[in-house]
């Protein structure tokens, strides 16, 4: 069993440092790893960065994320993943981690993601050229999702980004902004891999339940949508016959 | 990189004199967006005659009021229903079962 604590846009600066922790300092007693899936800052500055870190950080078990939207506000994301990574924190973009927990090891995968829509309502790479880099962007960082998950050897994979792979976890949101939400690509790029579970945030009037078009179930973890810290997931339960439980 | 909001937080702007009265929530969404005292993405913005009301989640009480003083500032004759909540950052109570 492997229990996989997850929230995203906690938008962090010094004016929220403290608000998180308590639910934080029993994060190692009902979870075995927590995933941050991007907006973990406000304005994506170095200051902020290290307010996410002394919120996020120290906590007893491993903690790993994505950046967001926002995180990239400032320009600067490269220093603001360093900031996070000199705190210990793993920061994913295309890139993988396997973690031993429980006798079990859990591959993460994570980009940011990107917009673009989704069947039926999404952008083609045509036209101006303003409108083929962004359908560009949002294949390249695919990809890189795509190739992280297929490359990662391990028990249980998860997927992990900031921008919503289905429609079905944006329900509540207006759909003429579901192409700046998310993209099928990513959803694509999941059904790709034997993945088990795709988390993601950023819809923060979305809904917290769906599926790829290939079965592998999503949550929106958007802080707004849960309410609460994190939630938690149960994976490879079947394996060890232990029960669902905080 | 600025933007036409930034650096004009404390002085009342002419934006609802230059705009239509159509396009006021389209203002005040870019407003709290590219605001840096905001930078908000997740209000919802209703229009009722003058009144708007807002909508959604922040992280703190000191982020709710600032919304409301930008607005103001950028169009005073605008009245506010404010129905931002704050968000909860409880610990969880149960596990979901991924199968």
């Amino acid at each position: 069993m492997i229990r996989v604590a997850a929230v995203g846009d906690v938008h962090v600066d010094e004016d929220v440092v403290g608000h998180y922790r308590p639910a934080l300092d029993r994060l190692p007693d009902v979870a075995d790893v927590l995933l941050v899936a991007g907006d973990l800052t406000r304005h994506g500055t170095a200051d902020e960065a290290r307010s996410f870190t002394e919120e996020f950080g120290g906590l007893g078990v491993p903690v790993v994320v994505v950046l967001g939207n926002h995180d990239h506000q400032s320009d600067q994301p490269d220093k603001v993943a360093k900031v996070i990574e000199d705190a210990g924190i793993t920061v994913l973009e295309g890139t993988s981690t396997v973690l031993e927990l429980n006798g079990h090891r859990l591959g993460v995968a994570g980009v940011k993601g990107f917009g673009g829509g989704f069947a039926g309502a999404c952008a083609s790479n045509f036209g101006e050229r303003e409108m083929k880099a962004f359908v560009n962007t949002t294949e390249v960082i695919a990809g890189r999702l795509e190739s992280a998950l297929r490359g990662t050897e391990c028990d249980a994979l998860v997927a992990l980004t900031h921008y919503a792979p289905v429609p079905d976890t944006l329900a509540g949101e207006p759909p003429e902004i579901f192409p700046f939400l998310g993209c099928y690509q990513l959803g694509r790029a999941i059904d790709s891999a034997p993945t088990m579970l795709a988390l993601h945030g950023h819809a923060h009037h979305g809904s917290e339940r769906g599926r790829t078009p290939g079965g592998v179930p999503v949550r929106n973890v958007a802080h707004p949508v849960i309410k609460q810290a994190y939630n938690v997931y149960q994976l490879l339960s079947a394996e060890t016959g232990d029960l669902v439980g905080v | 990189m600025t933007n036409r909001f930034e650096g004009a937080a404390e002085a009342a702007s002419p934006h609802r004199a230059e705009n239509p009265e159509g396009y006021l929530e389209a203002e005040i969404q870019r407003l709290l967006t590219e605001n840096a005292r905001t930078a908000e993405q997740g209000i919802t913005i209703q229009r009722r005659e003058n009144t708007v009301v807002l909508g959604g989640e922040v992280e703190s009480a000191r982020r709710r009021e600032e919304i409301c003083r930008q607005i103001t500032t950028h169009f005073p004759d605008v009245e506010i229903l404010c129905d931002i909540g704050i968000v909860r950052a409880q610990a969880p109570t149960e596990v979901e079962e991924i199968s």
